[in-house]
C-alpha cells in the first residue's frame, strides 16, 4: 500500500507545511503590529475613533473567518482591477498572511488591554517624578511588563492561528491541506492523506503546546 | 435583484441554522456523557486517557481536516460504503453536523471541566455522606454549578459553532457562505456578495449575544 508515489506525495505535503509554518510566523508578526495599532484606536480617548473602531472590530469578530477571507482577497483584487484597468490582483499568500493577522488582532486588543491594566500605576507617576521621558517609560516599564502579562492569551491565540492556517487552502496557497488534496485526488485515497496533513497539524500544535508550558510556567528547559 | 436571490438567501440561512442547532443539541448532550463518565463512579483511568486523547486529536487537528476527513475520507472506507451506514454518510450535510458535533463536543467538555474542578470538593464529600447516588450528586450539585459558571464562555463556544458552519461550504452545502460564493461568482461583485453574508453574519450573532448573554441570567 506505502509504494514510491505514496512516499513521494507524504514529502510534498511536508515541504508545504513548511510553507505552513512560514505563514504562521509571518502572520504572528504582522498581527502584532495590527494589534497594537487596533488597540490604541479601540482604547482611545477621543469619542469618535472610540466607538468606530469598537464597531468595526466587533463586527470582524463575528464574521466567520472564511467569509473575512474571501471578502479581503476577491474584494481587494475587485477594486484593484476597477483602479487600474487591467486584471490586477493581489498575491493569495500576502492576502493570506493580511487577513488571518486581521482575525489575530481583533481578539488581541482584548489581551492587551487586559495586560495593560494589570500594570500598576504608581510606577509610571514614580518614572515621571524621576524626569523619565514618555519613550522611556514606555519601553523600559511598559512594554516589558505587557509582554509578560499577555503572553498566556496570545500564545493561545498563536495556537488558533496556526489551525486557520488550513484555510488559506481555499484560496489557492500551497500550504499542507492544498498538497494533501492534491495527493489524495490523484491516488483516489482521501483517508490516508488528509489523515496525514492532520497528523502534521497535530505534531504542530503539540510541539507549540509543550514550548509554551514550559515558558507560561517558567520549568527547567 | 430579484427575488430568486431572496429565496436562495432563506434556504442558505435555513440551513446555516439547522446545521448549527443538531451540531450544538447533539454535541451538547455528549459532553454531559462525557463528563457524567469523568465525574461520578463510572470513572476508571482508562476510559480518562481515552477521552483525554480524543480531545487531544480534536483540539489539535483545524476543524476543515475533521470536515474533511468525514466526507472524503470515510466515504472511501468499505465499512461505511456497502452497508447500512451509507445512507447517512453519503449526505453532506450529515457529515457537516458530525464534524461540527465532534469539534463542539471536545471544546466544551474542556469549558466544563475546566469549572467542574474549581467547584468546592466538601459539597460532594457531603452529599456523599447523606447517601445520595452518583447521579444525583451530578446532576443535583455539580452540574447547575458548573452550567452557572461556565455560561458566559459557553455562549462564545455557540458563536464559534455557528461561524464554523461557513466552512461546511466546502463541502457542497449551499449554506450562507456559499450561496454568496455562488452569487459573487454569477455576478462578478464579490464585494456586494461578501458584504451581504457579513452583515447576515453580524445580525445572527449580535441577535444570540443579546439574547444569550444579556436576557438569560436575567430569568436565572
Amino acid at each position: 500500500m506505502i509504494d514510491n508515489i505514496t512516499i513521494q506525495y507524504i514529502g510534498q505535503i511536508l515541504l508545504a507545511s513548511c510553507n505552513t509554518l512560514y505563514i504562521t510566523i509571518c502572520s504572528i508578526f504582522v498581527g502584532m503590529v495590527f494589534a497594537i495599532i487596533f488597540s490604541l484606536a479601540k482604547y482611545n480617548l477621543t469619542p469618535y475613533i472610540n466607538k468606530i473602531s469598537k464597531f468595526i472590530i466587533n463586527f470582524i469578530i463575528s464574521i466567520p473567518e472564511l467569509v473575512v477571507l474571501f471578502g479581503f482577497y476577491f474584494g481587494t483584487s475587485f477594486l484593484l482591477t476597477k483602479f487600474y484597468g487591467t486584471y490586477t490582483e493581489l498575491n493569495n499568500v500576502i492576502a493570506g498572511i493580511i487577513t488571518l493577522a486581521i482575525i489575530f488582532a481583533s481578539y488581541a486588543t482584548e489581551v492587551l488591554y487586559a495586560a495593560y491594566l494589570k500594570i500598576n500605576k504608581e510606577q509610571i507617576d514614580t518614572a515621571k517624578l524621576l524626569g523619565l521621558s514618555n519613550f522611556t517609560i514606555g519601553y523600559k516599564i511598559i512594554f516589558p511588563q505587557l509582554i509578560k502579562y499577555s503572553l498566556y492569551g496570545l500564545s493561545n491565540l498563536s495556537l488558533i492561528l496556526l489551525k486557520d492556517t488550513a484555510l488559506l487552502s481555499l484560496i489557492g496557497v500551497n500550504e499542507t491541506l492544498a498538497s494533501a488534496k492534491i495527493a489524495a485526488s490523484a491516488t483516489y485515497s482521501p483517508f490516508f492523506f488528509y489523515s496525514i496533513a492532520a497528523g502534521i497539524y497535530l505534531c504542530f500544535s503539540a510541539c507549540a503546546e509543550y514550548f509554551i508550558n514550559k515558558i507560561n510556567n517558567k520549568q527547567k528547559w | 435583484m430579484d427575488i430568486t436571490l431572496l429565496n436562495q438567501i432563506i434556504k442558505g440561512l435555513y440551513l446555516t441554522i439547522s446545521l448549527a442547532f443538531f451540531a450544538l443539541f447533539s454535541g451538547f448532550l455528549f459532553t454531559f456523557i462525557l463528563l457524567y463518565i469523568k465525574n461520578s463512579n463510572l470513572y476508571n483511568k482508562y476510559i480518562n486517557l481515552l477521552i483525554n486523547a480524543f480531545c487531544f486529536l480534536i483540539r489539535g487537528t483545524p476543524t476543515l481536516i475533521q470536515i474533511f476527513i468525514i466526507y472524503y475520507g470515510l466515504s472511501e472506507l468499505s465499512i461505511i460504503n456497502n452497508t447500512f451506514l451509507w445512507n447517512a454518510f453519503q449526505y453532506p450535510f450529515f457529515c457537516a453536523a458530525l464534524a461540527l458535533m465532534i469539534n463542539n463536543c471536545a471544546y466544551s467538555y474542556i469549558l466544563f471541566q475546566g469549572t467542574i474542578n474549581s467547584i468546592p470538593k466538601e459539597q460532594i464529600f457531603q452529599a456523599q455522606l447523606l447517601g445520595l447516588s452518583s447521579f444525583k450528586i451530578f446532576i443535583k450539585i455539580i452540574f447547575p454549578q458548573a452550567l452557572k459558571n461556565v455560561w458566559g464562555a459557553y455562549v462564545n463556544e455557540l458563536i464559534v459553532i455557528v461561524k464554523a458552519t461557513s466552512l461546511a461550504s466546502s463541502i457542497t452545502i449551499l449554506e450562507l457562505t456559499g450561496t454568496m460564493n455562488k452569487f459573487a461568482a454569477n455576478t462578478f461583485q464579490p464585494l456586494l456578495a461578501y458584504g451581504l453574508c457579513a452583515i447576515c453574519y453580524y445580525f445572527i450573532n449580535l441577535a444570540i449575544i443579546i439574547l444569550f448573554k444579556k436576557l438569560i441570567p436575567r430569568l436565572f
